[in-house]
């Protein structure tokens, strides 16, 4: 019964939202039926919310009578990956999707307090026609709750490779930001309509690509984690076409959050943040359609039959078709705002957004001209890292060495001498790093070393420029300390993500450059050196586990004689599905990692068993997942700061009265 | 739970849920009746202004800088002020009581239409339940393996009782957990020739027939603890014949057969065994046959490409014949031709790897 309460709900959800889209749509001026469209919105999200309860509970019980269950779990599954079961396959997870959808549906309704009556009602009514197209395709085309007359004994299993704690909270994050750009869509299409884009229309986009952006950020980075420890390859990101799906988004998020500040401060670029928030969802769709129209082989990729894919791309033309169709319609009309010199905060804005674009046609063009390739049936290019490394690298430096100058130049008119003069610390800084890395690491790296003095400019900048803001040194100590907690949240966060993107870049330059990896075919007792430490393969013995059987191998890790940690690396079978899998040991040594795979048995000239085992030493790798997460600190900072905190207009207004 | 109180409870909910959505859409239209008088428009830039003074009093903001930036903001903030919303209008309540009422009503409709009202949920545990009381005899091998494997968590200890589930495993196609069990059943009882022997089968069947280093020590265990048993003594002269010590398998294969006893069903099948295995020209003869046979399915591949397990076996087995070259031309044409299905390319593989 619980199954079939779950179908009805989704069904039920499916409804409420046409409900939503003609309540909301009509309520533009009569606040009765705004407030009804309000309702709706709730009432959606609580319903898919109950499909999904239900569908865990299917999961959770093994009730292999529901088709989602029995070709997706297995009774042998841990429960918690029967639970991350629920959301680890196609139909789950567009209910997972649809539960965010709708969640930030009520948002708006329940936090939208600050919004006009009409923007607000004429947004929700967006957002009801985004939740009836993805609601539908998920109610007809994609149900999870699909009952079996006859159910299987067993169910089919999971990919072994998805049976991960990153995994479970992993697309929750990136569908919290892939959705998140919903409601940014559906406010931009609502002010297209309304006709009204103005500095307080930007101000009331930026919480909420904030928060999208920094949910992104958080799952991207997860996905990558998880792709670093359970792939076993040793890298972290492979330009992989469903990374790139999800990278998309990001980078056109990362470019409204900029161009939106310009538009709340100056009034400028309007028309242009607008053209960013149709885009940023439109990308967030176009990743949806890629990992699961079946166009894709890949890890991360959905196997899922072209019908159901073609449908996904009708949904996309229909959804970013009419949003850029009201663009093209209505742009000519939109005022422009206020005017900046060439030299100016707005200008270092402009060309960051460039920047960003730029890269993220570079990512788009590498990531579809294959596929494009493949469909006309012209010779099918290979797009790999190497066109990535020289096409949107270059385009991302260029745009990181300006960064540091942005915030130092003033609104309308900046001084580009006086922003020079005042991070020549921040310059040095860097300078000397960059030669030191060059004198010290070796082998000797000329553009590495760059790259790690670009990210202490980062860094450096993002320092000098609160400590410019509170004119520390300058000022005497107490008046600094009053300015310090002054300074708004706002620049906290900014100043913490840019030096998030600065940590970033010194562990990626670093890990990518001087990792050192070996492969060895290794009896017990034998050891290696790798990069200063030692490892030896103590014994491997057989390990049974719930629903896999496994080699486990123990290694010891010196280092100058000490032991420094053990390593455990394990190569699992999974009988249900046939497959083989490594589970990667991971020594942490401060912002560096050993990192230990298990292979094939194979036997050694002598005839003796031996195991193949990948060793790899990766310097500073940690700031790679450090970075990200500061990045998104500063987002959720910069979204705690009481100017953007929802609905603050009118409590202070009510305290004053 | 008869079917009548399962539906009634199944739509006593339904019609629950849909009168909280109903109740959901009204309260909200009622709550929003009345109106705030400004537009949040105006709030905004006017709390823009209210902040170029307070970045000012921080020390934030250049003193010089403020007349500008507030001529600036205050010109946007008499501009949104012109740009009058629209008149707000009363009614529409009837639209919302439509919507409210209207809504369940087309939910039921559409569930009737594609859901499958009152039909029970069927959760492993009780479904498990169920068989245990039902008749064995009626039960299929996968559903006595799962009785058979829940019985097995309450006692663990139990070898005799792992030993039904191992071969309740293997009659449902389910070699691994079969040997698994019996791995277990085998630390219970170590001495026990007969479980050694099921296993040395269990891990036979997991490997697709291969007898494997895992097998064989199992086989050796069993046949050193009961020289007479069969199993053991076929398998190891098998494992003795595929090292290529032929001799040493056939004179086993022939000591089994003396002491088979005369009505043993398997005596036919084992002595033609030895009798192919005698005639040498024959195996060649088998060899050439196989040969034939693959490169028919080879040529008819190459007729019909769209057959994935047909791939799958020609990889594997040109995989077994050792012709890694013809493996490799055979692996690449495949997955050329089913790049987009991860599933073909993952069976593929496997057909490609060597057993272990």
């Amino acid at each position: 019964m619980i199954a079939e309460l779950g179908a009805f709900c989704l069904i039920l959800a499916f409804v409420l939202s046409i409900a939503q889209i003609a309540l909301s749509g009509a309520g533009a001026n009569r606040p009765v039926l705004a407030g009804a469209g309000e309702g709706a919105a709730f009432g959606a999200m609580a319903m898919v919310g109950l499909a999904f309860a239900a569908l865990i509970h299917a999961f959770v019980t093994s009730d292999f009578s529901v088709s989602n269950v029995a070709a997706n779990s297995h009774t042998a599954k841990p429960l918690l990956y029967r639970v991350a079961g629920a959301w680890g396959n196609h139909e789950g997870s567009m209910v997972l999707w649809c539960l965010a959808l709708t969640a930030f549906g009520s948002a708006i309704a329940a936090f939208g307090r600050d919004l006009p009556r009409d923007l607000k009602a004429r947004t929700l009514a967006v957002q009801g026609a985004l939740g009836v197209l993805f609601l539908g395709y998920t109610v007809f085309a994609s149900n999870p709750l699909e009952r079996i007359i006859a159910p299987p004994v067993e169910g089919a299993s999971l990919n072994p490779l998805l049976q991960d704690p990153a995994l479970a909270i992993h697309p929750p994050m990136l569908y919290l930001g892939y959705v998140g750009f919903s409601v940014v869509f559906s406010l931009a299409v609502a002010a297209l309509i309304g006709g009204r884009i103005d500095a307080a229309w930007a101000r009331w986009v930026r919480p909420w690509t904030l928060a999208a952006w920094s949910f992104l950020t958080v799952g991207i980075t997860l996905g990558s984690f998880w792709a670093y420890y359970e792939l076993g390859w040793g890298g972290w990101w492979f330009w992989d076409p469903v990374e790139n799906a999800s990278f998309m988004p990001w980078l056109m998020g990362a470019a409204l959050l900029h161009s939106a500040v310009v538009t709340e401060k100056r009034g400028a670029l309007p028309g242009w943040t607008l053209f960013l928030a149709l885009a940023a969802f439109t990308f967030s769709m176009l990743g949806a359609f890629l990992v699961r129209s079946g166009v894709l082989t890949s890890v991360h990729a959905f196997a899922v039959d072209p019908t159901r894919g073609l449908l996904l791309l009708g949904i996309l033309g229909l959804a970013s078709g009419a949003g850029f169709a009201l663009f093209a319609w209505r742009a000519p009309s939109l005022t422009p705002g206020g005017l900046f010199a060439p030299v100016s905060r707005e200008s270092a804005i402009v060309v960051n957004n460039i920047v960003l674009t730029a890269a993220a046609t570079a990512v788009l063009f590498g990531t579809l001209w294959p596929l494009i390739c493949e469909a006309l049936d012209l010779p099918t290019p290979s797009v790999g890292p190497p066109f990535f490394n020289l096409v949107f690298n270059p385009i991302m430096a260029l745009g990181l060495l300006i960064l540091p100058f942005g915030p130092m130049l003033a609104w309308k008119r900046g001084d580009a001498l006086g922003a020079a003069q005042r991070l020549w610390i921040a310059a040095l800084i860097a300078v000397g790093a960059g030669f030191l890395a060059l004198m010290l690491v070796s082998p000797r790296k000329a553009l590495a070393s760059a790259g790690l003095a670009l990210g202490f400019w980062l860094i450096a900048g993002a320092v000098v420029e609160i400590t410019d803001r509170v004119r520390a040194f300058r000022v005497p100590m107490a008046e600094t300390l009053r300015r310090l907690g002054g300074l708004p949240r706002g620049a906290w966060g900014s100043s913490l993500a840019h030096a998030g993107v600065g940590v970033f870049i010194l562990g990626a330059c670093f890990e990518t450059s001087w990792k050192l990896e070996l492969a060895e075919i290794m009896a017990p007792g034998r050891s290696v050196t790798l990069g200063g430490y030692e490892l030896t393969l103590d014994k491997v013995g057989v390990v049974d586990g719930p629903n896999y059987l496994a080699e486990r191998a123990t290694l010891t890790v010196r280092k100058g004689g000490r032991t420094v940690c053990e390593a455990l690396p394990e190569r699992r079978f999974y009988p249900a599905g046939g497959q083989t899998t490594q589970e990667v040991a991971i020594c942490y040594r401060g912002l560096d990692q050993v990192y230990v795979t298990l292979g094939e048995r194979r036997a050694l000239p002598n005839g003796d068993p031996g195991w193949l085992v990948r060793g790899y030493f990766n310097p500073w790798v940690q700031l790679i997942f450090i970075g990200p997460m500061l990045m998104a600190l500063g987002g959720a900072i910069s979204l705690s700061d009481r100017r953007l905190r929802l609905g603050v207009g009118r409590r202070s207004k009510e305290a004053a009265a | 739970m008869s079917a009548f109180w399962a539906q009634f409870l199944f739509w006593s909910f339904a019609v629950a849920l849909s009168l909280a959505a109903a109740l959901a859409v009204l309260a909200r239209a009622r709550q929003s009746a009345d109106v705030s008088s400004e537009d949040p428009g105006v709030t905004v830039h006017r709390r823009q202004l209210a902040e170029i003074d307070e970045l000012v009093s921080r020390g934030l903001l250049a003193p010089e800088e403020q007349a500008q930036a507030r001529a600036e903001a205050g010109r946007r903030l008499l501009t949104s002020a012109e740009q009058a919303p629209a008149a707000i209008r009363t009614g529409g309540k009837p639209l919302a009581l439509i919507a409210a009422v209207g809504a369940p009503v087309l939910a039921v409709a559409l569930y009737l239409a594609i859901g499958s009202p009152g039909m029970a949920d069927s959760p492993m545990d009780g479904r498990i339940a169920l068989w245990r009381e039902a008749d064995p005899a009626s039960l299929s091998p996968p559903q006595i393996a799962a009785v058979l494997s829940e019985v097995a968590k309450d006692k663990p200890n139990d070898p005799e009782l792992l030993r039904m589930l191992a071969a309740a495993r293997i009659q449902a196609n389910d070699p691994f957990g079969a040997a698994n069990a019996l791995r277990r059943a085998v630390s219970l009882r170590p001495n026990d020739p007969a479980l050694l022997s099921a296993l040395g089968e269990a891990f036979v069947a997991v490997s697709g027939g291969e007898i494997a280093a895992d097998a064989r020590r199992a086989f050796a265990d069993a046949n050193r603890l009961d020289p007479k048993a069969a199993s053991p003594r076929y398998y190891l002269a098998q494992a003795a014949i595929a090292d290529g010590r032929k001799a040493e398998g056939l004179v086993g294969l022939k000591g089994l057969l003396a002491d088979l006893p005369a009505d043993d069903p398997n005596r036919a099948n084992l002595a033609s065994e030895i009798a192919r295995l005698e005639g040498g020209g024959q195996e060649e003869d088998m060899s050439g046959a196989i040969q034939g046979m693959v490169d028919g399915l080879a040529a008819r591949l190459e007729a019909e490409p769209d057959d994935p397990e047909g791939w799958a076996r020609l990889v594997r087995a040109y995989t077994v014949l050792g012709d890694t070259a013809r493996r490799d031309a055979a692996l690449a044409r495949a997955r050329n031709l089913f790049k987009d299905r991860p599933d073909v390319l993952r069976t593929l593989e496997t057909a490609s790897e060597r057993p272990q």
